[in-house]
């Protein structure tokens, strides 16, 4: 990897508005309030050129809770450590998975300041359960797990929610060994869920989306296709549907057709021990 | 957000919070870059009227000792 950024060294910079964020720029298409000119600069560009793009971010954000709940009520999984969190909106990670369970355990991981800021919105844990914060890179997987486990048994099944992040990870910096990192020392009946931007079925209008917001973030996004995106899973099995346009895993309502961002959900098959 | 945030290095400050964690296992430490504030939450039963605040690490250190000592 050509650069992890941790509290430790001081990688993650300062605060500055005037710089555009991923998690901002993302606040601005799902019609937050939470962001300044520079990230709405950004938003603009990209729908001048894709969109579609303010579907996508909603369907992305719709997602969450369907695999959030659909991993709680189907498969048990009380823990989870939502990493790219970004700015609170309704339905957060913790909410939902402690309407199923109040005693469900999230640890949150975002390296943006202003969604340290206003971390206290996805603090407000039910008595019986617990929510964390920590502010790092999600390249840090090493101290990402080390800091989990004061929040986690990981002697039970953890669920990894990677939505919409692993898109800003180029490929020298090997985000299928960043999944690999994060979800192998986790107990059989853990999940991995990712959804990840595509330009498979519009490649020269994503592309131009892309072009735009990379000329603009310093965080370049990168488009995969569904076999890239497929392999993130590494060695995890996937979760019928398997990897598909976000709006068609396991939809719970009619939605928009999204074609931009592909999801998935896969778990780590127990042992077989005959 | 209409109103300018404060900004400044924030550096090191992510370095005093990773340090606060590591000290102060059972709080949740945040830095609240736009107010240069830290603040702590109990990690359990994080009411929000249960936050502490302060402008300095070490000032957020001595609140959460003196949370500690009123619980015993």
């Amino acid at each position: 990897m050509s650069h992890v950024a941790s509290p430790g060294t001081g990688e993650l910079g300062s605060f500055d508005p005037s710089v555009p964020h991923p998690a901002r720029v993302y606040n601005v298409w799902l019609d937050g309030k939470d962001h300044f000119e520079s990230d709405r600069e950004v938003a603009d560009r990209v729908i001048k050129e894709r969109p579609q793009v303010v579907d996508g971010a909603v369907a992305n954000r719709q997602f969450l809770g369907r695999a959030v709940r659909y991993l709680a009520r189907c498969h048990g999984v009380r823990q989870f450590i939502d990493i790219g969190t970004g700015l609170p909106a309704p339905d957060n990670t913790h909410e939902v998975a402690q309407m199923v369970d109040p005693y469900s355990r999230v640890l949150y991981v975002d390296s943006d300041p202003m969604v340290m800021s206003h971390a206290e919105a996805l603090l407000t844990s039910t008595d019986e359960g617990s929510c964390d914060y920590l502010h790092t890179d999600l390249r840090d997987t090493a101290y990402i797990l080390k800091e989990a486990r004061r929040t986690l048994d990981f002697n039970l099944p953890v669920a990894v929610l990677l939505l919409a992040v692993l898109h800003f990870i180029p490929d020298e910096d090997d985000p299928a060994g960043i999944v690999t990192a994060l979800a192998g020392p986790l107990t059989a009946g853990s999940s991995v869920v990712i959804s990840h931007l595509t330009a498979d079925s519009a490649p020269e209008a994503v592309g131009g989306g892309v072009a735009a917001y990379n000329a603009l973030v310093p965080t370049s996004i990168y488009a995969r296709t569904h076999a890239q995106v497929t392999e993130l899973f590494e060695d995890f099995t996937l979760v019928p549907p398997g990897v598909v346009p976000v709006s068609e895993w396991r939809p719970d309502s009619v939605a928009k057709k999204v074609t931009d961002v592909y999801a998935g959900i896969a778990r780590k098959p127990w042992r077989r021990w005959w | 957000m209409n109103q300018q945030p404060a900004t400044g290095n924030d550096a090191e400050r992510w370095r005093e919070v990773a340090r606060l964690r590591n000290e102060h296992t059972d709080y949740v430490i945040i830095w609240l870059a736009p107010t240069r504030q830290f603040r702590a939450y109990p990690l359990k039963q994080a009411r929000r009227a249960a936050a502490l605040t302060a402008a300095t690490a070490a000032e957020l250190a001595d609140q959460i000792s003196r949370a500690h000592q009123g619980r015993r």
